[in-house]
C-alpha cells in the first residue's frame, strides 16, 4: 500500500514538473538567498492573492526538493513532541502563458515521519485556532505521520486592467497513534480562494477575494490491547475548556468552516513594491457525535467553537545600488468563545473564550556583491489568553522574541559557490498571569495547565547555523544542498509556577538536511 | 502610503485590539451554603467546627470548610457542576452514651447527593447528622474486579470478600446472610439506570448467601477476618504473573451447582468450582434461572444480614421492560454492616445502600473501568492496639472508611 502511495506521489511530481519546466528563472537567480526571496515573495502575498500573479515579475520557476528533519529534546511543551523524525518531498512551479495571458502555480508535497508526544495528547498536534477540544489521556505515545499537500493557482488576466485568479488547496494528514489507546486521525482540509485585482495605472493594484475552507478531522480511538495495572492513565477524556472536559467521550468527529474575506493593495516603481493585505475569517467548528442513539435523543454537535481571525501583512522591498532592502509585518488576532451542551439542562453552556495577538516584524538587508549577503532582524510579539469562566480559570502570557541573523557568502564562482549563515535569537516573557480559581485542584490545572504555562512563559534563547552549497549540474540546471541546525535552551524559569516539565538544564535541538533540484 | 501614515495606523490597530483583549468575561461562579442539623436522637450535639466536605462529581476535586458556631459552611469561588456533600463527626463513647445508651464511641454521619449547581447561584443545603453504632462485625475487603496481567485467563473467578471482627469479643458467623445488592448496573456506562425502588426500609438482593453451621461453630475471634471466596483456589499458582490472590485458605467457598440442580435449573461449571477441603456457603437466593453462580457484580455492593428472619418477598425491578427481574427484600434493619461499591466518582445516583448503612459510598477509580485492574476496596485500620490487634475505621461512610488496594489482601489484618 505505502509503495503504491509513493508511486503515484511520485508520478504527480514528475508529471507537475516536465509541466512548468520552461523558462528556468530558478537557475538564473544569483544564488540561493535570491532564490529564497523568489519564494517567499510567492507565499506571503501571491498565495493569498491569487489574481495578484498578473503582475509576477520574478519569472517561472521550478523545483523539486527533499528533506530529512530531526527534532527532540526536553524543553518542549509538556503535551508536545520530545522528538520527531520527518521526510519531505515537495515539487513547486510558476508556469506563465503569457499569449493567452494565464499564469498557474503549482506544489505537491508529501511527508512522512515519526513523532512521540507529551502526556495529555490524543490528537498529534494542539488546535492552532484558539479551540479548547481535543482528546487526551495521560499515557505517552508514539505517532507515525504522512501528509499531502496539494496547492494550485490560476490567473487570468480579464481585461487590461483587471485581472482574476482562483487558489485551491487540499491537504491530507493522517496520523497513527501506535502505542495503546490508539488513535488513527485524518484530518483533511479544502481551501478555495478567488479573487479580482484592479490595476489602476500600472503603478497601483487593489484587491479583493473571498475564502472558503473546510477542515474535517476525524479521531477513531480504539483500545487494542489489556492495560495492565495503570488504566488510569489510558482513561480518555475530552478537553472542553481549563478544567472543562468529559469524563466518558464518545466518538465524534470536527467539521471546521471558515469564511472570509480579503482586500489588498499593492504599489510598484521600478525600484520598489508595497503590499498590504487585510484579511477577515469567522470559523465555526463543531465537534459531531459518530453516532446518535434515538432513545437517548442526544444531540449531534456537542461543543462547539467559534472565532473571528483578523491578519494584516505588509510587505516593502526596494531595490539600491548595492542591493535590496525587505521588510515585512504580520499582526495577527484571533478572537474565538466555546460553548459545551449539557445534557442535563438541554442547552448549550457558554464556559470558554480566547484571544491572542501575534505579531512579526522582518527586516533583511540583502547585498549583491558582498561577502557578507544578508543580515535579518527580526521580531516577534506573542500574547495569548485563554479564560474557562466556568471555572473563572485565566491563563495568559506575553512574549517576546528577537532574532539576528547573517549568511556569508564564499566566493563568486558560480559553479560551486558555498553560504555560510547563522542566527541568534533570545526570548523573554513579559507579562504572565495564571489564576486557576476554582480550578485548582482539578487535574487539568495540575496535569496540564501549570507545566505548559511554565513552558509559554520561560526565557530561552536559540542559536542556529547553516551551510548551503549549489553548483550547476547536467542540462543547465542548479543543485541546492542545505544543512541547517537549530539548539534551544532555556535560561530563566519566570516562577508564575512551582512546577514544569523541564529544568534549565534541558535543551532542544532541530537538524534538517535538503536538497533541491531548481530548473 | 506615508511612512507616518503607516506607523500610525498599525499603532492604533494594536491599540483597537489590547482594548478589545481586556473585555474578558467575568467567572461565572457559584455559592454553597451548607447548614449543619441534628437528627431528634442526637439533638444538643455541638454542630460547630465541623468538617463539612463538598465533591464535584465531573471533575473529582474535594473541597473542605469547617462550619461555624452556627453550623454553617460557606463554600465561595466553585464551578458551576453537580455536587455531593457530607459532614461527619465522631463522638467519644462518653459523649455517645449519653444519645444512644451504649458506651461506645460512634461517628454521626450527613449525606446529600448529586446536588445540581448552576452559574452564579447559591444554593442553600441542611444536613442532618444521624448515625447508629457500629457493629462488632465489619465487611473488611471486597474484591469483585478480577485479575490484572492475565490475558483474562482468570477473569473475576478470584473474587472474595472477608468478614472482620472489629469488638473485643468473640462473634459468630453461623448463620448469618450475605445479600449482594441490586441493581448490577453501577454507573459505568451512560445506559446505565439507576434502581427504581425506595431505599428507606428496605434493600434488594439479586444473590444471597448464608454462613452454614449450628450457632457456635464458626467463631470469629477478635482482630481477625474470615474470607469468603468465590472459588477456593490458589489462583497465584495458576498465574504467577498475574495480579491475583491465593483463595485456597479462604474460610469459605461458594458452589451453586448442586443447589441449583436440586431446584431442576442448572449451574455454570466454567466459572464455579468447589474445594471440597472449604466449607461451603449455604445457597439461598438467586435470581438467575440458569447459568448463575455467587459472583459479585463489577462493582459490587454487599451487606452482612443478621441470621433469623427469613426472606421471602420478592420484587420486580421496574426499570427493566425487556425481561422479568426480581429482587429480595431485605429490611434495612436486620443489616449489620454494608458496603456501596460503585462504578466512579459521579456515581451517586447508583446508590444501593441507604445513609443510615452508608452514608457515602466507595469506588477503585475516580474514572470508573476499573474492571481485571487487581483492585481490591479495604477498610482501613482506625488504630492499633497494644497486643497488635487493630481496630478499623467504621464511621458508616464507605467515602471515608476504604481505600484502593492492589493486589488484593486477604487476612492482611489477622494477629498472628
Amino acid at each position: 500500500m505505502m509503495k503504491k502511495q509513493l508511486g503515484i506521489v511520485g508520478i504527480i511530481f514528475l508529471s507537475i514538473g516536465s509541466c512548468f519546466a520552461g523558462n528556468p528563472d530558478s537557475t538564473r537567480v544569483t544564488d540561493v538567498i535570491d532564490r529564497s526571496l523568489q519564494r517567499e515573495e510567492y507565499h506571503l502575498i501571491f498565495d493569498k492573492v491569487p489574481s495578484l500573479l498578473s503582475v509576477w515579475e520574478k519569472g517561472d520557476y521550478a523545483l523539486i526538493s527533499t528533506g530529512f528533519s530531526s527534532s527532540g529534546g526536553d524543553y518542549v511543551h509538556p503535551q508536545l513532541f520530545f522528538s520527531k523524525n520527518l521526510f519531505e518531498i515537495k515539487s513547486e512551479s510558476v508556469k506563465s502563458l503569457p499569449v493567452n495571458g494565464w499564469r498557474f502555480f503549482g506544489s505537491v508535497a508529501y511527508t512522512n515521519g515519526n513523532a512521540e508526544t507529551g502526556k495529555w495528547n490524543m490528537s498529534y498536534n494542539l488546535p492552532t485556532n484558539g479551540s479548547p477540544y481535543y482528546y487526551m489521556i495521560e499515557q505517552e505515545g508514539t505517532w507515525k505521520s504522512q501528509s499531502y499537500d496539494f496547492n494550485v493557482a490560476a490567473q487570468k488576466n480579464i481585461s487590461g486592467r483587471l485581472s482574476a485568479g482562483i487558489g485551491l488547496k487540499y491537504l491530507g494528514d493522517l496520523h497513527f497513534r501506535t502505542f495503546d489507546s490508539r488513535n488513527d486521525n485524518t484530518t483533511l482540509k479544502i481551501q478555495v480562494l478567488p479573487s479580482l485585482t484592479m490595476n489602476f495605472d500600472g503603478k497601483n493594484y487593489i484587491s479583493i477575494g473571498l475564502l472558503y475552507q473546510r477542515l474535517k478531522n476525524e479521531p477513531n480511538i480504539s483500545n487494542k490491547y489489556q492495560h495492565g495495572t495503570e488504566p488510569e492513565k489510558y482513561h480518555l477524556f475530552f478537553n472542553q475548556g481549563l478544567g472543562t472536559w468529559d469524563n466518558s467521550p464518545s466518538q465524534m468527529r470536527m467539521i471546521d468552516s471558515r469564511y472570509g474575506a480579503l482586500i489588498s493593495y499593492r504599489k510598484f516603481s521600478a525600484n520598489s513594491s508595497f503590499d498590504a493585505i487585510y484579511a477577515i475569517d469567522y470559523g465555526s467548528e463543531e465537534w459531531l457525535l459518530k453516532s446518535l442513539s434515538t432513545l437517548n435523543n442526544r444531540r449531534e454537535d456537542i461543543s462547539r467553537y467559534s472565532y473571528f481571525s483578523h491578519d494584516l501583512s505588509l510587505r516593502h522591498r526596494s531595490v539600491t545600488s548595492s542591493g535590496s532592502f525587505v521588510t515585512n509585518f504580520d499582526i495577527k488576532n484571533i478572537h474565538g468563545d466555546g460553548a459545551v451542551y449539557k445534557e442535563s439542562t438541554n442547552a448549550y453552556q457558554d464556559n470558554y473564550q480566547f484571544f491572542s495577538i501575534t505579531a512579526d516584524l522582518d527586516v533583511s538587508y540583502i547585498r549583491s556583491n558582498s561577502v557578507l549577503r544578508q543580515l535579518s532582524a527580526k521580531l516577534r510579539l506573542d500574547n495569548s489568553s485563554q479564560n474557562d469562566y466556568n471555572y473563572g480559570h485565566i491563563l495568559e502570557y506575553t512574549n517576546l522574541e528577537g532574532t539576528l541573523s547573517a549568511d556569508v557568502i564564499s566566493g563568486k564562482n558560480r559553479a560551486v559557490n558555498l553560504i555560510f549563515g547563522g542566527l541568534f535569537s533570545y526570548k523573554m516573557n513579559l507579562s504572565g498571569n495564571h489564576n486557576p480559581m476554582a480550578a485548582s485542584s482539578n487535574f487539568f490545572n495540575t496535569e496540564i495547565a501549570i507545566p505548559a504555562f511554565a513552558y509559554h512563559t520561560s526565557d530561552f534563547y536559540r542559536a542556529g547555523a547553516r551551510v548551503c552549497s549549489e553548483f550547476d549540474i547536467a542540462g543547465g540546471y542548479r543543485l541546492d544542498i542545505s544543512l541547517s541546525g537549530d539548539f534551544l535552551k532555556p535560561i530563566k524559569l519566570n516562577n508564575y509556577e512551582n512546577r514544569s516539565s523541564f529544568t534549565l538544564n534541558d535543551k532542544y535541538y532541530l537538524m534538517s538536511l535538503s536538497l533541491c533540484f531548481n530548473f | 502610503m506615508k511612512k507616518i501614515n503607516l506607523r500610525l495606523f498599525i499603532t492604533a490597530l494594536v491599540a483597537v485590539i489590547t482594548i478589545s483583549a481586556c473585555e474578558k468575561k467575568a467567572p461565572e461562579l457559584s455559592v454553597i451554603e451548607v447548614t449543619l442539623a441534628t437528627s431528634a436522637a442526637f439533638d444538643g450535639v455541638a454542630i460547630g467546627n465541623i468538617p463539612v466536605e463538598i465533591t464535584n462529581t465531573i471533575d473529582n476535586t474535594k473541597k473542605t470548610v469547617l462550619t461555624n458556631q452556627a453550623g454553617v459552611a460557606i463554600f465561595e469561588d466553585i464551578a458551576p457542576s453537580t455536587y455531593n456533600i457530607s459532614a461527619s463527626k465522631e463522638l467519644t463513647a462518653e459523649i455517645a452514651f449519653n444519645y444512644t445508651g451504649f458506651n461506645k464511641a460512634i461517628t454521626i454521619n450527613a449525606n446529600l447527593q448529586n446536588i445540581a449547581v448552576m452559574p452564579l447561584q447559591t444554593i442553600r443545603q441542611t444536613l442532618t447528622l444521624d448515625g447508629k453504632a457500629g457493629g462488632d462485625l465489619v465487611i473488611k475487603e471486597v474484591y469483585s474486579l478480577g485479575a490484572a496481567n492475565d490475558g483474562y485467563a482468570i477473569m473475576f473467578k478470584d473474587q472474595f470478600f472477608e468478614i472482620f471482627n472489629n469488638s473485643d469479643e468473640t462473634q459468630y458467623l453461623d448463620k448469618l446472610y450475605i445479600a449482594y445488592l441490586s441493581p448490577s448496573k453501577a454507573g459505568q456506562g451512560s445506559t446505565d439506570v439507576p434502581l427504581g425502588l425506595p431505599l428507606t426500609s428496605f434493600v434488594y438482593a439479586s444473590k444471597i448467601l448464608q454462613f452454614p453451621g449450628t450457632g457456635t461453630q464458626y467463631p470469629l475471634e477478635p482482630g481477625m477476618g474470615a474470607v469468603i471466596a468465590i472459588n477456593a483456589i490458589n489462583y497465584k499458582e495458576l498465574k504467577p504473573l498475574a495480579l491475583t490472590v491465593d483463595n485456597s485458605t479462604a474460610q469459605f467457598d461458594t458452589y451453586a451447582i448442586t443447589w441449583l440442580q436440586s431446584l431442576g435449573r442448572t449451574g455454570n461449571s466454567f466459572f464455579d468450582v468447589d474445594n471440597p477441603n472449604v466449607p461451603n456457603m449455604n445457597c439461598i437466593y438467586l435470581n438467575i434461572q440458569n447459568n448463575g453462580f455467587f459472583n459479585m457484580d463489577d462493582y459490587a455492593s454487599i451487606a452482612l444480614v443478621k441470621s433469623g428472619p427469613v426472606f421471602t418477598e420478592t420484587i420486580k425491578d421496574p426499570t427493566i421492560t425487556t425481561s422479568e427481574v426480581f429482587y429480595m427484600k431485605i429490611p434495612v434493619s436486620e443489616i449489620i454492616d454494608g458496603v456501596d461499591i460503585l462504578a466512579k466518582s459521579s456515581s451517586a445516583a447508583f446508590k444501593r445502600l441507604p445513609a443510615v448503612i452508608d452514608s457515602g459510598f466507595t469506588y477503585a477509580q475516580e474514572n470508573g473501568s476499573a474492571n481485571y485492574t487487581g483492585k481490591s476496596l479495604r477498610r482501613k485500620v482506625a488504630k492499633t492496639l497494644a497486643s497488635g490487634r487493630k481496630v478499623l475505621q467504621d464511621s458508616n461512610n464507605s467515602s471515608n472508611d476504604f481505600e484502593v488496594v492492589a493486589p488484593a489482601t486477604p487476612r492482611s489484618y489477622n494477629l498472628n
